[in-house]
């Protein structure tokens, strides 16, 4: 499923140019095997805040993809602080989890009903599915 | 200024490589652990100051902590209005216990935060 996130270039930039596009439809499927009881919304977005996909509420994905942006790079470029590899947001009423894949963000949105270390895998499992087709986009 | 039971909760912070209470412009109030890593802890605490109100804005209530998870550390942040309480442990330490512990923690550091509220009132004053 991850792997069908990416489709053969239908419509390549020149010809034979083997360019990598994401298939839109084969997003929400992945991100959706991240959403169970309890969370709210999962969404891929990129470094400017604006959402390649989601799954879940829908309504409440894009204003949590251009938070999750902000917060991630007011974190991430801390000098000395190496690379930071996932964020996890408590609040008072809910949950985010936030993590890097290739150029691209996913965050995952959920109520305090589902553990930390739930979430963290979810986020984790999510890298780990669409890390290697992300990587790809563009090339 | 800190209580006896801020000071007693330290031991019990398995990992912990340096603490640092702020207030919301970085200056420190409170330190403990390595001073090595102090200035990096103090930068990062100020950046949590600065997008915890963002977090604010995403619907799901107050920010109460961020926990980042960096290639050579796990620094943890919680809000203490008008302060931030910000740890600094290994990276492999067990950041469940340190999240158990931050309710006392925050708790602990009441008296202190009242003092600050009551400077920032006065100096609002003057």
């Amino acid at each position: 499923r991850a792997s069908s996130a990416t489709a053969a270039p239908r419509r390549p930039f020149g010809e034979g140019s083997g360019m990598s596009l994401l298939d839109p439809k084969a997003l929400p499927e992945v991100l959706g095997e991240a959403v169970s009881p309890g969370v709210r919304v999962v969404t891929l977005l990129n470094r400017s805040g604006l959402q390649l996909g989601s799954a879940g509420n829908n309504a409440a994905a894009a204003t949590i993809a251009a938070i999750a942006s902000k917060v991630w790079q007011s974190h991430e470029k801390v000098d000395d602080a190496g690379a930071l590899g996932c964020l996890l947001i408590e609040c008072s009423e809910g949950r985010l989890a936030i993590k890097s894949i290739a150029s691209f963000l996913v965050a995952c949105c959920a109520d305090a009903s589902v553990p930390f270390g739930a979430l963290k895998s979810k986020v984790e499992m999510l890298h780990a599915s669409l890390q290697w087709p992300l990587q790809h986009i563009g090339q | 200024m800190t209580s006896k039971t801020f000071q007693s909760l330290l031991p019990r912070l398995v990992g912990l490589k340096t603490l640092l209470v702020c207030d919301g412009e970085g200056a420190i109030l409170l330190r403990a652990g390595d001073s090595g890593s102090e200035l990096r802890l103090q930068r990062l605490s100020a950046t949590f100051a600065q997008t915890t109100e963002h977090t604010g804005k995403l619907g799901l209530g107050k920010n109460r902590h961020i926990t980042a998870f960096y290639e050579d550390a796990i620094i943890v942040h919680a809000s203490c209005l008008p302060l931030v309480l910000s740890l600094m442990v290994d990276a492999d330490a067990n950041v469940g216990l340190i999240l158990d512990e931050l309710p006392q923690l925050v708790a602990a550091l009441a008296p202190l935060q009242q003092h600050v509220e009551r400077l920032n009132t006065q100096s609002g004053r003057d």
